[in-house]
């Protein structure tokens, strides 16, 4: 036992130096170097010069105020949104059906510039909407300025915000009826109950349309923004070449607003552990027809919504010539053929580098987890969200530090500059997805009660047995979970792609739709790879569903582990 | 352990993330749109056994600093690009190698009055590009605007609000139209009717593509285009048109082999098939509608039947354009563009409608005080952000942060005189307002 207590700890020192390698070479030297090229001059010596005309050139200061403006807003307003629909389904104890709530993870998943472009075709003079609705005035979203890219970001990441605040109240909705029952009045459930609840969910999902809106890079560009702080660090760069010290200081800025935003919102995120298990809720209380009516339609006027908000974009992908006129003159679906035709290889692309990234934010993030767990009590918290603060980077930033940090590293066995392969981008992608993979992990150890290991490794089972029987199928939802958030998220990471993707053909498959996007005959097959894209992720979320429905019952594995004698499969 | 065997394992197998390595690759940097570099890539790879090409695809703009960054042996082979200037850099640089003994004998040197090769044959020209203005028949149409003839036309009062560009740091096309304008007509002029342009304009896109994409679609009515991108939405079927406007610049479209490329054979090799009759043939589809420079090319009937005349447009080329003149100033002028028209552009647009309001009051009630406080307010605010003879547009070395410092300064320096200048206008048009507005 004492041998074995030894070799383990002679042992536990490779994935630690694996996790801190890692982190050294991929985060904190890249974003170090980045600090220092912010606030340094050319002999390293701690200069202001840099600041002094960062502060000096009221564009800039414009720039930051205005980001930190449309994110604060598109939040506010997501959050106003949300929160009426949230209280009328709560006072209904109107659960929306699994995959409802899985959609509402899309934002994730959907990079927001292809909102923006949809718009622009249904509300622009060229068609569509806008140009019945001309003699009323124009409705083009580019011509709105900045409140317009507001209310695109806040339409966009609506159902996060209303998806997590869901899923933080259900669960004492039944409690609630009870409540109200006998006799206490509904505003004082809601105010009393119903937001105090709701309050860490509405908090996370503020914070993530937050950070994401002020980190978005494509959408400001579609609409022709400039005028904040992610487009001028992206026109910067491409004018000046990465190391311009003005745009390092605005990727610091960025930085160090994400970080005031973890903090601010941690405060309020107290148990922060969203309701992932779609298996918990009972109904006893019968629900009123009324009531579901209203419900159901709440849900079915938000989807209605949202396609009409994307019609613009299925329009374009199935046009022929659609010119100035309200609805295109032919249809036909050679749009579909080229998209499949010539960008397969951006769709294999996506699956590698995401795959990548998310594999190793799984692998990483429990190990951070793990280690977060084992810290003291006190410093649990404090801990998880410092880490998660400090990793919150935006991806403008990280793309330029890692620009700035490669620069000239060659490949030893290619021959070739690192920044000229796709090696960095998994790499970006993997640490931006882990402040997100941290938290599932967490959740995903959380379901892992240490008296089984403790019983199996007692009842004299290998590591490797108990690995592979006890912790993995416990763990296999939350790491599935974190698995499918990480991928997505590295999967519209548009802000870290437009800066480091190498060539045309290692591109993302969001890269390749904003390219398509932009060729001069028409957005067709770039909005064909778009609905693609789109439909290749509802179909992933709904197989999920699937499998978590049939025989992916935790059940199962608590049986295994009662039961040693059973068979794994 | 095993979640770091598997993801060694993910790492081996996922090296090529498309494509094998069966063909030695090409890599050719270009600022094409895509349907030209799908085309080329199909059909270069289906005739070649030994080599297959990939494209890095970014704005020509940024073509010098990606391909000097990188050390020799590990550039990409081949710059293919209709920016004149660009060429002009790379071989200032020695970042080009002489195609000597090389090319299609059929290939006229000169056309017209233009020189298609470079004298010394560190470039060759590939196809033509001329420059002009697109726009939509239907829109224009429904609104009742004129069509235009020429780039000062488009400083017009009706065409406010119509127009759409994109910005000359990001679009290797906008800044030479830019740059024409500027020589065409000198510097303060040029500034000035460039400034009056792109205050006329509904939005400035981020690439030159969604030009004309937003004037195909009808979302638009009119902007400044190279031909092909016009030429090629008219010929897939859309209402749109186009002008070769005044002054004209028509420049040949290279094509040149890196100093320093990887693979310098299959370089060669890719140069030698967009010069071949092959190769050429592929610029007239409809979808790419560029100009040929192999003349044999033109007698074919694949082509639509008023396409343009190679002829024809070399004959009204004004050979006004300097190459090395825009190219030793060019990143000066696109950081020029941006911080007067890019960053400041709902400015200058609420501005510009204000002087066109003005303008017009003016017109049914003639005042002069308030006429010269207009001009006053007209030249102030389509004023050249800085003098031709500037220290900073003198050419020197870019990469220094020193030099990005000090660029920077200046530009905090515009920006809080341009802020200054808007400002001074608008109380001098706010006060030409009240003079006209006490009248009856």
């Amino acid at each position: 036992m004492n041998q074995r207590h030894r070799q383990t700890a002679g042992k536990a020192w490779i994935p630690l130096a694996f996790l801190a390698a890692y982190l050294l070479a991929f985060f904190v030297l890249p974003v170090g170097k980045m600090l220092i090229a912010g606030f340094a001059n050319e002999e390293h010596q701690l200069a202001s010069g840099s600041i002094a005309i960062f502060l000096d050139n009221p564009l800039y200061i414009e720039s930051l105020l205005n980001s930190v403006m449309v994110a604060l807003g598109a939040s506010v307003l997501a959050a106003l949104a949300a929160v009426p629909i949230a209280v009328t389904l709560w006072r209904f104890r109107l659960q929306p059906p699994l995959i409802l709530e899985l959609f509402g993870f899309l934002p994730l998943f959907v990079p927001p510039f292809m909102l923006s472009l949809s718009l622009q075709s249904l509300l622009g003079r060229g068609g569509a909407l806008g140009m019945v609705l001309q003699t009323v005035g124009d409705l083009d979203p580019a011509l709105w300025g900045l409140p317009g890219m507001m209310v695109i970001e806040a339409i966009h990441y609506f159902p996060l915000v209303l998806v997590t605040l869901v899923l933080n109240t259900a669960s004492f909705a039944q409690q609630a009826h009870e409540a109200a029952r006998l006799g206490n009045s509904w505003s004082r459930l809601i105010t009393r109950v119903f937001l105090p609840l709701g309050f860490p969910g509405l908090a996370f999902g503020m914070a993530i349309t937050f950070l994401k809106t002020l980190d978005d890079l494509a959408t400001p560009l579609s609409l022709g923004i400039t005028n904040l702080i992610a487009p001028q660090a992206f026109f910067r760069v491409s004018t000046y070449g990465s190391q311009d010290p003005l745009s390092s200081l605005m990727a610091v800025a960025m930085i160090a607003i994400s970080i005031v935003v973890w903090i601010v919102s941690s405060g309020f995120v107290r148990h922060g552990a969203i309701d992932w298990n779609p298996a918990s809720g009972g109904r006893t209380l019968a629900i009123q027809p009324a009531h579901r009516r209203i419900g159901m339609l709440c849900l079915a006027g938000i989807s209605a919504f949202y396609i009409t908000c994307y019609s613009g974009m299925i329009l374009n992908s199935l046009a022929g010539i659609w010119s100035h006129t309200p609805l295109p003159e032919s249809y036909v679906l050679s749009h579909y053929a080229s998209a499949l035709e010539s960008e397969t290889g951006s769709f294999i692309n996506t699956l590698v580098y995401c795959g990548l990234a998310a594999i190793l934010d799984v692998v990483i993030g429990l190990a951070m987890a793990r280690a977060i767990e084992h810290s003291p009590p006190r410093w649990n918290k404090a801990l998880s969200w410092g880490a998660a603060a400090l990793l919150s980077v935006p991806g403008v930033a990280l793309a330029i530090a890692y620009l700035q940090f490669f620069q000239g590293t060659q490949l030893p066995l290619l021959g070739q500059p690192l920044d000229a392969t796709w090696f960095l981008l998994p790499m970006a992608f993997s640490v931006r997805g882990l402040p997100f993979a941290m938290r599932a992990c967490a959740f995903a150890l959380q379901s892992l009660p240490a008296p089984y290991v403790e019983a199996a490794s007692l009842s004299g089972a290998s590591r490797l047995s108990i690995g592979l029987r006890v912790i993995l199928p416990m763990m296999a939802f939350g790491l599935t979970v974190a698995f499918l958030i990480c991928f997505g998220i590295a999967a519209v990471d548009l802000s870290s792609a437009m800066l480091l993707v190498p060539s045309e053909t290692d591109a993302p498959v969001s890269y390749s739709i904003y390219l398509h996007m932009q060729t001069s005959t028409g957005r067709g097959t770039g909005s064909a790879l778009a609905i693609l894209t789109i439909g290749f992720v509802a179909l992933a979320m709904s197989a999920f569903v699937l499998a978590a429905r049939r025989g992916w019952n935790p059940a199962s594995s608590f049986r295994r582990i009662m039961f040693p004698g059973t068979p794994t499969r | 352990m095993r979640s770091l065997a598997c993801l060694f394992c993910a790492l081996a197998l996922a090296l090529p993330p498309t494509g094998g390595w069966a063909a030695e690759v090409v890599l050719v940097a270009s600022s094409f749109p895509k349907e030209i570099l799908s085309a080329y890539k199909k059909a270069f790879d289906e005739q070649s056994a030994e080599y297959r090409v990939e494209f890095v695809n970014f704005p020509a703009t940024n073509a010098i600093s990606y391909v000097r960054d990188r050390t020799p042996g590990s550039r990409p082979d081949v710059f293919w690009g209709s920016s004149p200037d660009t060429f002009s850099a790379l071989k200032r640089l020695g970042l080009l190698q002489p195609l000597d003994g090389f090319g299609n004998a059929d290939i006229p040197p000169i056309i017209g009055k233009l020189a298609i090769d470079d004298p010394e044959h560190f470039h060759r020209g590939q196809a033509l590009s001329g420059y002009g203005i697109m726009w939509n028949k239907r829109y224009l149409d429904a609104r009742g605007i004129p069509v235009p003839a020429a780039w000062s036309d488009l400083a017009r009062p009706e065409y406010f609000g119509h127009i759409v560009m994109s910005s000359a740091s990001r679009s290797s096309t906008t800044h030479l139209i830019v740059e024409s304008i500027l020589q065409g007509a000198g510097w303060d002029a040029g500034w000035a009717l460039i400034l009056q342009i792109a205050g006329n304009c509904a939005t400035i896109t981020e690439r030159s593509f969604d030009v004309p994409n937003s004037i195909t679609r009808g979302r638009f009515g009119l902007g400044p285009v190279v031909d092909f991108l016009a030429l090629s939405g008219k010929y897939s079927g859309f209402p749109v048109d186009f002008t070769y406007a005044w002054p004209s610049v028509i420049t040949p479209v290279g094509i040149g082999l890196i100093n320093g490329a990887r693979n310098p054979e299959g370089g060669k090799a890719f140069i030698a098939f967009t010069l071949s009759e092959a190769g050429q043939r592929l610029l007239l589809r409809p979808e790419i509608s560029r100009l040929p420079v192999l003349p044999k090319v033109y007698e074919t009937a694949d082509r639509p039947a008023d396409y343009p005349d190679l002829f024809d447009i070399t004959r009204s080329y004004l050979p006004a354009y300097a190459p090395e003149v825009s190219e030793s100033r060019y990143q000066m002028v696109g950081a020029l563009f941006d911080q007067s028209v890019t960053f400041r552009h709902s400015e200058l647009v609420a501005i510009t409608r204000t002087i066109h309001e003005v303008a017009k009051r003016l017109q049914s009630q003639p005042d002069a005080d308030a006429a010269a406080l207009l001009d006053k307010a007209r030249a102030l605010v389509y004023r050249a952000p800085i003098a031709e003879n500037d220290d900073l547009l003198a050419r020197k070395p870019l990469k220094t942060r020193e030099r990005i410092a000090a660029i920077a300064a200046r530009e905090a320096e515009w920006a809080r005189q341009t802020d200054r200048n808007l400002a001074a206008a608008r109380s001098w048009l706010a006060q030409a307002n009240d003079r006209l507005g006490r009248r009856p």
